[in-house]
C-alpha cells in the first residue's frame, strides 16, 4: 500500500518537475479556449492570440529564473485564470460617461432659479494679446442639450449672450460654447465668467470635477450664487452641499 | 575609470553599512523596493489631482467613482469586446485600429483582471500599475546587463518609477503606462537573445522577431528597439552577425504582422489606421515639412529639442550626460541612439512622452551619475586631502559619508524636480503638457 503511494507521489513529482508540462497546457489551453468561441470568431482572436503571445512569454521569462515545478504550477494557474472567463459570459461593465449626478469625483449641477448662477476665474498666459491669440468660451454639458433653457454668459462685466452647442450634432451637442471677443478678455487681468440660466430645466446639466489644482487660480477658481451670497466652490448635486470642484467652463484658443 | 569606480568599495564605511548594502542590493529587495515606491507615488494622485488634471480636466470620463481619459473609452470597448460573445460589435463600427492593435496584450490582460475584479476600472488600473513596476524592474536588470553597478541600478529604476513618463499617465485607464513600460522589458530580452552566445543563428532570429511582435502589442517600441540594437553592433566583435540577425529578425516581424493583420480581417476586425498611428503620424508631418521653407524647419528643430529637455527635466538630462563619464561604450553608445531617436521621434509626434522615446538609457546614466558622480568627487577630495597628512585619513575617513550624502541629495533633487505636484506645485505637471491650448 505504501509502496503504491509512494509510486504515485513520484510520478506526480516527474510530472511537476517535467519540461513538456507547458507545450501539453498550451495546447489544452488553445483548445479549451477555442471550442466554446468557435461561433465568434471575432471574441475567439482576441483571447486567443494574447493568450498564446503572454503565455509563451511568461513561460520564457520563468525558466530562466525558476525551477520546472514552479514554472509548471505558475503556468498553470495562468491558464485557468484565462481560461475561465471564457466560459462564463461577464455581465458586462458600465461604460464610462461625462459625468453622474450621484459620483463623488464628477457630477453635474443646474441653475434652479435666474438668479443662480456660476463664477468661474481664468488667469490668460501674460503674452496672449501679444500673440494675437483669441479665444472661445466653452461650457461642457452631462448630455447633448436641445430643450428650451439657455445659458447666459457674462464676461469681465459685458453680456455676451446665450451659449450654442459647438458640434454639428449627436453627441459634440453637449458642449456648448461662443467666441469671446479680445476687448472683452483685455477688460480684466484676471477673466471672469459668469453664467447664468435663464428657465430652470433640470436637464441642461453642467459637469463638475472635484478638483480644482490644475486651474490657474487654484481654489478660486469656482464660486457658485445662491440668490443672495457668493459661496467659494461649486454645488455637489447628491448631497446639497457647497464643496470645493471645478465646472467645466474654460477657454480655448481659436487662433 | 568606470569600472575601477563601480568595485571601488566606499572609504569609511562600516561592517554593518556593507551588510546592509548586500540586503538593499538584492533582488528581492529592489523588486519590493520598487513596488513600495510607485504606490507611495501612485496612491496620493488617486485620492488627489492626477497629471489629467492639470493637462485637461474637461477630457476626463467617470467610470466607477473614478475618473478616467476620454481615450479609455476606446480601451473600454476592446475590453468588453474580449469577454463577451459580440465581439465585433462591441469594437467601435465594428472596426479594429491600429489604437487597438498595438494594446492587444495589455487590454486581453486588463479583461481578465476585470472580470476577476468585476470591475474594468480596476482591471485598466492594475494592469498600467504591474506595468509601471515591470518596466522599472526590468530597467534594473538591463542597467546591470550593461555592465552597471547595483546601487547605480537601483538608483536608476528608483528614478525611472518617479518619471513623469509613468506618473503623467496613470489613472488615466488609457494603459499608457503599460504602453510606455514596455520598452525596457522587451529591449532587455532582445539584448539577451543577441548576447547568448549558445543561441543557434535560426533560434536568435526567431526570437528576436517574437520581441519585436510583442512590442508591436504592446505599443510600437519595435521601432526604437531595432535601431538601437544596430547601432549596438559597432562596438560588437562579430558586428556582421549581429545586425544580419537584426535585420533577419525585423523581416520576420513585418511578416508575422501581415499575417495577423489578414487574420484580423478574416474574422471580421480588419485594422482600420487611427490617427495616432506612427506611419499616418510620420506621413503627416512629413508632408508638412515638404511644404515648408527651411526657417521653420530649423525652428521647429530647435523646439523639439527644447520639447526633450523639458520632458525629462533638465535636472534629469544634466545628470544622463554627467553619467556618460562613468558609463560603459554600449551604455554610450545607447544613450546617443535614444536621443537622437527621441528627437527624431519627438519631431514627427511632437509630445513629452514621444520624446522621451529613449528614456530607459538616460535614466540608466543617470542612475550612474547619482552614485558615481559623488564618489569620483569625494574621491578627488581624498586626494587633494593627502597633501596635508593629519588631515588626511580624517578626510578619507569622511568620503565615503560624503560620498553616500551626495548621492541621496540627487536622488532627492531629481525626484523632487519632477514630483512637485505632491507637496502642491504644480508647474512641472503644467509644464508637460504645455502642448495644449486650454486655459482654466
Amino acid at each position: 500500500m505504501s509502496l503504491a503511494v509512494a509510486w504515485k507521489v513520484a510520478s506526480w513529482r516527474r510530472v511537476a518537475n517535467a519540461t513538456w508540462v507547458p507545450l501539453c497546457l498550451l495546447s489544452l489551453s488553445v483548445v479549451l479556449i477555442a471550442v466554446p468561441l468557435r461561433p465568434w470568431p471575432a471574441r475567439l482572436f482576441l483571447n486567443l492570440l494574447p493568450f498564446t503571445v503572454l503565455f509563451l512569454t511568461v513561460w520564457w521569462v520563468l525558466r530562466r529564473v525558476a525551477q520546472p515545478r514552479t514554472v509548471n504550477l505558475a503556468l498553470s494557474v495562468l491558464c485557468i485564470v484565462c481560461i475561465i472567463p471564457v466560459y462564463a459570459e461577464s455581465r458586462g461593465f458600465t461604460a464610462p460617461v461625462r459625468a453622474r449626478a450621484d459620483s463623488p469625483v464628477l457630477w453635474s449641477m443646474t441653475l434652479h432659479h435666474p438668479d443662480q448662477a456660476i463664477k468661474r476665474y481664468i488667469r490668460l498666459p501674460d503674452n496672449w494679446q501679444e500673440a494675437g491669440t483669441q479665444y472661445r468660451l466653452l461650457v461642457r454639458m452631462q448630455d447633448p442639450y436641445k430643450g428650451p433653457a439657455r445659458l447666459m454668459a457674462e464676461i469681465n462685466g459685458v453680456a455676451l449672450g446665450p451659449l450654442h452647442p459647438t458640434g454639428s450634432g449627436g453627441d459634440d451637442d453637449a458642449t456648448f460654447g461662443r467666441p469671446v471677443p479680445s476687448a472683452v478678455l483685455s477688460r480684466q487681468s484676471v477673466t471672469e465668467i459668469i453664467l447664468r440660466q435663464d428657465r430652470p430645466d433640470r436637464k441642461l446639466r453642467i459637469v463638475i470635477y472635484r478638483e480644482w489644482a490644475g486651474a490657474t487660480m487654484g481654489a478660486d477658481a469656482a464660486w457658485f450664487y445662491d440668490g443672495t451670497t457668493w459661496h467659494r466652490g461649486v454645488v455637489h448635486a447628491l448631497s446639497g452641499r457647497i464643496v470645493p470642484g471645478l465646472p467645466h467652463i474654460w477657454l480655448e484658443q481659436v487662433s | 575609470m568606470k569600472a575601477r569606480l563601480a568595485q571601488r568599495p566606499l572609504k569609511g564605511s562600516s561592517a554593518a553599512v556593507a551588510a546592509w548594502l548586500q540586503v538593499v542590493q538584492s533582488p528581492a529587495f529592489v523588486g519590493l523596493f520598487l513596488a513600495v515606491l510607485i504606490l507611495l507615488l501612485a496612491w496620493p494622485r488617486l485620492t488627489g489631482p492626477s497629471w489629467t488634471t492639470f493637462q485637461s480636466p474637461f477630457d476626463l470620463r467617470e467610470s466607477e467613482g473614478n475618473t478616467v481619459q476620454w481615450e479609455g473609452i476606446n480601451h473600454f470597448s476592446t475590453l468588453q469586446a474580449t469577454l463577451r460573445s459580440d465581439a465585433r460589435r462591441m469594437v467601435e463600427g465594428g472596426h479594429y485600429s491600429t489604437d487597438d492593435y498595438r494594446g492587444m496584450l495589455p487590454i486581453y490582460v486588463s479583461a481578465i483582471f476585470a472580470y476577476w475584479l468585476d470591475s474594468s476600472y480596476k482591471g485598466l488600473a492594475l494592469v498600467d500599475l504591474s506595468g509601471w513596476w515591470i518596466g522599472a524592474w526590468a530597467l534594473y536588470h538591463l542597467a546591470r546587463r550593461l555592465d552597471a553597478d547595483k546601487l547605480s541600478a537601483l538608483l536608476a529604476a528608483a528614478l525611472l518609477a518617479a518619471s513623469p513618463l509613468f506618473i503623467s499617465h496613470m489613472w488615466r485607464n488609457a494603459v499608457h503606462v503599460a504602453h510606455s513600460a514596455s520598452l525596457v522589458p522587451c529591449f532587455l530580452v532582445a539584448l539577451l537573445l543577441l548576447t547568448d552566445n549558445r543561441l543557434a543563428h535560426g533560434r536568435r532570429v526567431i526570437g528576436l522577431a517574437s520581441v519585436l511582435y510583442v512590442a508591436s502589442l504592446t505599443y510600437q517600441y519595435q521601432w526604437i528597439i531595432v535601431p538601437c540594437l544596430l547601432s549596438l553592433a559597432v562596438v560588437e566583435r562579430s558586428r556582421w552577425t549581429w545586425s544580419l540577425a537584426i535585420v533577419a529578425a525585423t523581416i520576420l516581424f513585418v511578416a508575422m504582422t501581415f499575417l495577423t493583420y489578414q487574420a484580423l480581417a478574416a474574422v471580421g476586425l480588419s485594422v482600420q489606421s487611427h490617427f495616432n498611428d506612427p506611419v499616418a503620424v510620420i506621413r503627416g508631418r512629413l508632408t508638412l515639412a515638404m511644404e515648408s521653407d527651411v526657417s521653420v524647419l530649423v525652428r521647429s528643430s530647435l523646439e523639439t529639442v527644447e520639447l526633450l529637455v523639458r520632458a525629462y527635466h533638465p535636472v534629469l538630462v544634466l545628470l544622463s550626460i554627467l553619467g556618460l563619464i562613468f558609463a560603459h561604450a554600449r551604455l554610450r553608445i545607447l544613450v546617443c541612439a535614444g536621443t537622437v531617436l527621441g528627437l527624431a521621434s519627438g519631431y514627427f509626434g511632437p509630445v513629452t512622452w514621444v520624446a522621451m522615446s529613449g528614456y530607459p538609457f538616460l535614466y540608466l546614466s543617470a542612475g550612474l551619475a547619482l552614485v558615481q558622480g559623488p564618489r569620483w568627487l569625494a574621491a578627488t577630495v581624498a586626494g587633494f586631502g593627502s597633501r596635508w597628512p593629519q588631515a588626511a585619513a580624517r578626510i578619507a575617513s569622511g568620503s565615503g559619508v560624503l560620498a553616500g550624502l551626495g548621492t541621496v541629495v540627487l536622488l532627492l533633487l531629481a525626484m523632487w524636480s519632477t514630483n512637485g505636484d505632491l507637496f502642491g506645485d504644480y508647474s512641472f505637471a503644467q509644464a508637460w503638457w504645455s502642448y495644449t491650448h486650454r486655459v482654466h
